[in-house]
């Protein structure tokens, strides 16, 4: 059963700070100008961006100090109580928790102003003695970003791992 | 969904690579800032008295994302921008401050399909030991010519 979903709206600053982050310097990321030049028309965002989308998720469990709950979240039906998120990997003892896997499926760009609903379920678990962190649990996490429309944009799946211990 | 292609697939062939440096001596600032943009706080990946004396490591290392989104540069200067349908990695060794970080990526396979084709694509990234971090794969739709 998927979760009841939270609002992620997607801007153009936090597309530009999230590809800072990770080295970039492609203005299709930042420059409107230069984007309307393309064929794609518009700035959008990098290829892995639909991981910041654990900034509006409720129940995102490595949210540091943040107390803002959600934005507009979905109405009645009580959430389920540990949905990972975003690349993230499932909760507990964070200093057992790795991610292990991550991958996106695209079915359109991600641009400024879509106002993203992301649901998440989880997929497959399993278990399996690793050499380098003790008998590790994986399960996986699949997450929607649909548009306003309903309409899928990402699709991302997550495999995290708790380990017995720190990983030599 | 066309994207912004940099090349058609009929200008690619299976065995191409290509190889994008991602950074040098990576430093604790980037994995911070990393964590502000994607808000994963998790204290392993900044805070060094929790990643070493609660957690056990040597010191804090990066968030695997971050690697995956450095990853990705070699495929969109590489490709394109907004060309990718699917991309995923294992992450397969942490990513120390420090580091330095080669993606390279070879085409496995081209299916055609009219006036496009599928590219698929083999990643590896690897440290400055040579060791790998993540590996994962990407398929790419590209138009047969520019």
């Amino acid at each position: 059963m998927a979760d009841d979903g939270y609002e992620f709206p997607v801007d153009r600053t936090a597309i530009m700070l999230f590809a800072s982050a990770i080295g970039e310097t492609n203005p299709i990321y930042y420059d409107e100008e230069y984007a309307a030049g393309t064929p794609l028309g518009r700035v959008i965002a990098p290829p892995s961006f639909a991981a910041a989308g654990a900034h509006w998720d409720p129940n995102y469990f490595l949210r540091g100090v943040r107390k803002i709950p959600a934005a507009r979240p979905k109405p009645a039906k009580a959430r389920s109580g540990e949905s990972s998120g975003s690349g993230g990997s499932g909760g507990g003892d964070l200093t057992r928790v790795l991610h292990g896997e991550q991958r996106f499926l695209y079915h359109k760009p991600t641009t400024p102003g879509m106002r993203l609903t992301v649901t998440t379920h989880p997929g497959k678990s399993w278990e399996k003695e690793g050499k380098r962190g003790g008998t590790m649990r994986f399960s996986e996490t699949i997450s929607e970003y649909r548009d306003e429309d309903g309409e899928l944009v990402t699709t991302a799946i997550s495999v995290g791992i708790v380990t017995g211990k720190a990983v030599e | 969904m066309a994207g912004n292609p940099k090349i058609g697939c009929d200008a690619i062939s299976v065995g191409d690579s290509q190889e994008e440096l991602l950074v040098e001596n990576l430093t604790r600032t980037q994995i911070v800032q990393y964590a502000g943009a994607s808000g994963d706080f998790n204290p392993i990946h900044h805070d060094e008295m929790f990643a070493t004396k609660a957690a056990g490591y040597p010191s804090v290392f990066a968030h695997g994302m971050l690697t995956m989104g450095m990853t990705g540069r070699l495929l969109t200067n590489w490709l394109g921008d907004g060309v990718l349908r699917e991309y995923g990695v294992r992450f397969v060794n942490q990513v120390w401050p420090g580091d330095t970080l080669t993606a390279k990526g070879t085409v496995e396979s081209i299916e055609k399909q009219g006036d496009e084709g599928l590219v698929h694509i083999a990643i590896v990234t690897t440290n400055q030991k040579g060791e790998p971090v993540v590996k994962g794969s990407a398929v790419a739709a590209l138009p047969s010519r520019l």
